[in-house]
């Protein structure tokens, strides 16, 4: 995999337009997605993907080819989602397609799970988000996050396990699953 | 095992571990442990089915293509930025090669200076214009100075007078000195030329250098 990943980012800074398009498409969804559940904001995922991308072809020269591709850019992912989250704030708000907005019918028990999952998921502080979707949704352990966030081990599992917690109060509040008398360790 | 060991457990459970027999044991004998398990159970279902939202189908195309015009802005600003650095090297060069024996050429000291001050490329472009401009200056009067010692003392206050006491040259002798005026003309004027024709050039384009960079940076 380490071969491989070296072989492929010296075909991007050598210029060779397949490997570019191969890098981009390997790594296009697992960034989008994460963009789409940080920032909560479909054309603002699409548009910072861009943006990421860019950043992370000029930003090539200095990978580290001791390490896996994936933590690095999912690093730069969340850089530049806490940047625009930053600026966005600034900004006046615009009412503009939130995930959440878009009216649906009743969903089966099973689906109306996973809604509230995303639902709690998006309330969580963005560093705590971005923890449990790097280790749910995009399977990242613990060295991975805490290479990409930059930030001890201990951290992350911290914030995990906290952002755990968050979603199953949002999911006992729902009546989805039952008091935790218990308070997880 | 104790109710605080299976509550541990259950946090190994959310990383993905697999539970030991004692755990469901124990989940056997508390309810408490067991509500906790069944919690964790469905966070866990609910985030296997939360599948990352796909990109739209034309997202692809659109990235490899700001990702390719920007490597292409990238390489003409390095271009610019290098063909004004090498353009202000040979004017400081040829500034510099041309120091007298006296001493230090002042118009050559003010264009190192100007390279070693932290100025702009257009600043140190026009200053090795003017460098070049007070050479051809100090060349054409120095070339002046010498021509008047190869002519006889002449007195220039009656211009009546001025004209008949020059004395005739030899047909040689003045071909070859106006051959050495035209020759020094000629080489000097490409050179003034080329370095006026950069200067002009990278007024025009080295702006370009200060603009933001275009979209998606």
């Amino acid at each position: 995999m380490a071969d491989d990943e070296a072989q492929l980012v010296q075909g991007c800074l050598a210029g060779d337009p397949r490997a570019i398009k191969d890098l981009i498409a390997r790594f296009e969804a697992d960034v989008y997605g994460l963009c789409v559940r940080i920032l909560q904001h479909h054309q603002d995922a699409e548009d910072a993907t861009q943006e990421i991308f860019i950043r992370i072809f000029r930003s090539l020269a200095r990978w580290d080819s001791e390490r896996t591709l994936r933590p690095w850019i999912m690093g730069i992912t969340l850089n530049r989602c806490r940047t625009w989250l930053t600026q966005r704030a600034r900004r006046p708000k615009s009412s503009s397609y939130r995930l959440e907005d878009i009216a649906r019918e009743p969903d089966e028990p099973a689906q109306e799970l996973v809604r509230e999952i995303e639902s709690a998921v998006g309330d969580l502080r963005p560093d705590y988000r971005s923890v449990f979707l790097l280790f749910h949704q995009h399977g990242q352990g613990y060295d991975e996050i805490s290479q990409a966030m930059d930030r001890p081990v201990g951290t992350i599992k911290t914030w995990l396990h906290r952002a755990r917690l968050a979603v199953l109060e949002r999911l006992r509040q729902k009546g989805m699953v039952s008091e935790i008398e218990h308070e997880l360790p | 095992m104790n109710c605080l060991e299976c509550l541990e457990e259950i946090e190994r459970l959310l990383d993905g571990a697999d539970a030991p027999a004692e755990y469901e044991a124990h989940l056997a004998t508390c309810r408490r442990c067991h509500d906790a398990d069944l919690a964790a159970r469905a966070l866990l279902q609910g985030v296997a089915q939360l599948a990352p939202p796909a990109p739209p189908a034309w997202l692809g195309a659109e990235i490899l293509e700001s990702v390719l015009r920007d490597r292409i802005q990238r390489r003409r600003q390095r271009w610019l930025v290098g063909t004004a650095a090498a353009a202000a090297a040979i004017v400081a060069a040829f500034a510099i090669t041309n120091i007298p024996r006296q001493g230090i050429d002042p118009a050559a000291a003010s264009v190192a200076q100007a390279k070693t001050s932290g100025t702009s490329v257009q600043d140190n472009v026009q200053e090795a214009g003017q460098a070049l401009a007070d050479l051809t200056r100090r060349t054409a009067t120095d070339t002046l100075d010498s021509s008047r010692a190869l002519l006889p003392a002449v007195d220039f206050t009656n211009p009546a007078d001025t004209l008949a006491a020059i004395p005739d040259m030899p047909a040689e002798p003045r071909r070859a000195w106006n051959d050495a005026i035209g020759g020094l003309t000629a080489g000097l004027e490409p050179l003034a030329a080329s370095a006026m024709q950069a200067a002009s050039f990278f007024r025009r384009e080295v702006p370009l250098l200060g603009q933001e960079p275009g979209p998606g940076m």
